[in-house]
């Protein structure tokens, strides 16, 4: 079962195409109540982390997603869906995440001493360093945001990122039940339909094990 | 630091329903079936598309729609929609039927907090800010309207504006190299990289493969629009990007 989150941001159509480009059959919820258990939940998102966070927070899904991940649920975060498993975000201030994965979320430009062009907008490949995604090791993904995942408590957990500039960038997040995509895989032509419906298919095919720590 | 990554976009001009391409935006030849077009260029590789609708922002009317909600069901790449849109309301429509970022002129210079607002609900990434510039003595001058109406605007102090204001990317539009195949105004490139810390899509004047690289060059030059190059089939996405591959940038073959 996947279960696909409306929090009301501008992608949500092109992902639920995408899921249906893969031959994936979705719900979409938008609220605590319609989460079901074991489930494949995706969360997509552009635009502002506030407002991501905000809309979760307003359908009780904050909690409620901790709690799904910790009876054996899965979670697909794009984008800033992916951000919102951090610890917090500094954009426009500083917001709580979900605190799955131990990391936090600032600006691109803060990170590096070099001069750097924001927002990241580019196709850029894939430097895989996790067995699962090793097919996709130089695939070019499509990426365009500012801010990116970053201080990861256990640098194992980023499966794939990507340089730009003088950094490298998170690109996949695996940690137990969870992905994470920076990059738009609904945008990324072919590949991304395949690196989208290989993630669904390792998260679906994955022992419902309760997640072993939260951040 | 690694190779520079350059995208090639397709620049589909509009006047619905067709696709149509002119010379300094002007004299406008109908060259087909936008979406006929659109699926080509995704099968051979562009990165991006980009509709601008011609005539929208002279009748007040957005025709795109329709053109936009066949392209999402096919084109799994990033979609940038121009023309017409000129309130918040346009912008959340446009990117609801599946569109990207929505790129902005004529009411961004008659309404410049329109530019803050738009960025506020849907985030700076996906507003461009598009500028057709014609060169003066001194400068270049902002002009709307598909290349007709005059600002007053001078295109370094326009732009400067408008990044604090909000926006993710500059699409910059050389109203006199647009259609000329006499290559991209690099110096209006260079001058614009010089003053932002923005992304720049180059647009307008790209009539030979090493034009490409000559623009992509600039600094923050990231993206490269081309119309009259592709729709008249004299290159193909993959005979530029292997120039510009050649020429030492990075692309996604």
């Amino acid at each position: 079962m996947i279960q696909v989150i409306d929090t009301r941001t501008n992608n949500l159509s092109n992902v639920l195409r995408a899921l249906s480009a893969c031959q994936y059959q979705y719900q979409v919820i938008s609220g605590a109540s319609e989460l079901r258990t074991g489930s494949v939940v995706v969360l997509p998102g552009v635009g502002a982390f506030a407002s991501c966070m905000a809309s979760l927070q307003d359908t009780g899904l904050t909690s409620a997603l901790k709690a799904h991940l910790a009876c054996g649920g899965k979670l697909l975060g794009i984008c800033v869906g992916m951000q919102a498993m951090a610890k917090f975000s500094t954009e426009f201030g500083q917001h709580s995440g979900l605190a799955i994965v131990d990391a936090q979320v600032e600006h691109i430009a803060a990170t590096t001493e070099q001069k750097v062009i924001t927002p990241n907008v580019n196709w850029l490949p894939l430097q895989v360093n996790s067995k699962r995604f090793a097919h996709f090791a130089g695939s070019y993904v499509y990426f365009v945001h500012s801010f990116h995942m970053c201080h990861f408590r256990q640098p194992e957990v980023v499966a794939a990122s990507v340089k730009y500039g003088d950094q490298n960038l998170c690109a996949i997040v695996e940690q137990g039940n969870v992905i994470g995509f920076q990059f738009h895989p609904e945008k990324s032509g072919a590949v991304g339909l395949e690196i989208l419906a290989h993630s669904l298919h390792l998260l679906q095919n994955m022992q419902t094990v309760p997640l072993s720590h939260t951040a | 630091m690694s190779e520079k990554q350059i995208r090639v976009i397709s620049r589909l001009d509009i006047k619905a329903p067709n696709l149509i391409k002119g010379i300094r935006l002007e004299g406008l030849r109908v060259m087909g079936d936008p979406q006929q077009f659109a699926c080509d260029y995704y099968q051979q590789g562009v990165d991006e598309i980009l509709y601008m609708d011609v005539v929208a922002s002279l009748y007040e009317r957005s025709s795109l729609h329709d053109v936009i909600r066949h392209a999402v069901e096919k084109v799994f790449i990033p979609i940038t929609v121009g023309g017409g849109i000129r309130s918040l309301q346009n912008a959340t429509e446009i990117l609801s039927l599946g569109a990207d970022k929505i790129a902005i002129n004529t009411a961004a210079v008659k309404q410049p907090q329109l530019i803050a607002q738009i960025a506020r609900q849907v985030g700076s990434q996906a507003v461009v800010l598009s500028v057709e510039c014609k060169r003066e003595q001194q400068g270049w001058q902002v002009y709307t309207d598909n290349g007709r109406e005059k600002t007053g605007l001078d295109v370094l102090e326009w732009i400067a504006q408008a990044q604090k204001l909000g926006i993710g990317e500059v699409l910059l539009t050389s109203v006199d190299r647009e259609g000329t195949r006499k290559g991209f105004d690099i110096e209006l490139l260079q001058a614009v990289s010089d003053c932002v810390s923005l992304p720049i899509i180059a647009s307008g004047g790209f009539g030979e493969l090493q034009h490409a690289s000559a623009a992509a060059a600039v600094p923050n030059v990231t993206a490269l629009a081309i119309a009259d190059g592709l729709h008249y089939r004299r290159f193909t996405v993959a005979q530029i990007k292997q120039q510009l591959h050649s020429d030492g940038f990075a692309v996604r073959m």
